[in-house]
């Protein structure tokens, strides 16, 4: 009860300059500020066709004073941590790092895009590895087909091929 | 003599095409005997780390100590994501 309340009263602190503050400071969110938007990142980015900002967007927004806004989009849920965009920044800026930190900070603040669905596969993937044993993919696909069925169903006679040639266990 | 090495295999050696097989037919070759860490946990993957870091870095701090007590203070593993999470540990103090 006690943490309850005391975490209401730090929500009410939270605002997007106060996090941004704590972000620049603990997850190497000064980085940030070398950025010169050439949008190299974006160029690279596999999936930025399905985000609604791209990396060089998001990191504006951070520098304009709507963090809130880079936490709660849809971007950060898609990076596939290919480390394109790392690798070819000419600030050498670590892109995919950044977007782990922003992750973190959305889950914690709850402000997490409503359009993500990779924030629930995570949580089918986390409550494996907490048990303290091998992750079961199986298991994961379970979990997270209960949410999303639809995204889990039409897989399965793929899966049953892949059981077949021992690709999948149980 | 073979060098000798623990093994973290992660949870998708069996199942991931070509790893086991590639793994051991690459150690057979150089002679490099693999002992997998008894009682390994899954390290998270990209999914732990992106929900939440405390935890990400205490899946990896689990394999580090069952290595160390197993008497390997070097872990050969052939997964991509899982030697990141310690580094990415130390590279922030707060962790």
């Amino acid at each position: 009860m006690g943490s309850d309340i005391t975490n209401q009263v730090q929500a009410a602190d939270d605002t997007p300059q106060s996090l941004w503050e704590r972000f620049r400071d603990d997850c190497h969110g000064y980085m940030i500020d070398q950025c010169i938007q050439c949008g190299t990142c974006s160029g690279s980015c596999p999936l930025a066709g399905e985000m609604d900002h791209g990396p060089r967007e998001v990191f504006s927004l951070i520098r304009d004073g709507f963090f809130d806004k880079a936490l709660s989009s849809s971007t950060i849920w898609l990076c596939v941590s290919c480390y394109a965009c790392t690798a070819r920044c000419p600030r050498e800026i670590p892109v995919t790092d950044i977007i782990y930190g922003l992750r973190q900070m959305a889950v914690k603040q709850g402000l997490v895009s409503g359009k993500a669905r990779m924030p629930h596969l995570f949580r089918a993937f986390a409550r494996q590895a907490r048990t303290g044993k091998k992750i079961s993919e199986a298991r994961v696909a379970f979990f997270y087909g209960l949410r999303f069925p639809g995204d889990v169903l039409p897989n399965f006679p793929l899966s049953l091929k892949l059981l077949k040639r021992k690709r999948l266990e149980l | 003599m073979a060098l000798s090495y623990l093994f973290f295999p992660g949870c998708s050696y069996n199942t991931s095409a070509g790893y086991r097989e590639s793994t051991e037919a690459v150690c057979r070759a150089v002679d490099v005997r693999l002992k997998e860490i008894a009682d390994w946990n899954c390290c998270g993957a990209s999914a732990v780390f992106s929900l939440d870091r405390e935890e990400g870095a205490w899946l990896a701090a689990r394999l580090a100590a069952l290595a160390l007590s197993q008497g390997g203070a070097e872990i050969v593993t052939g997964l991509q994501r899982m030697p990141q999470r310690p580094e990415k540990r130390n590279q922030n103090p707060q962790v």
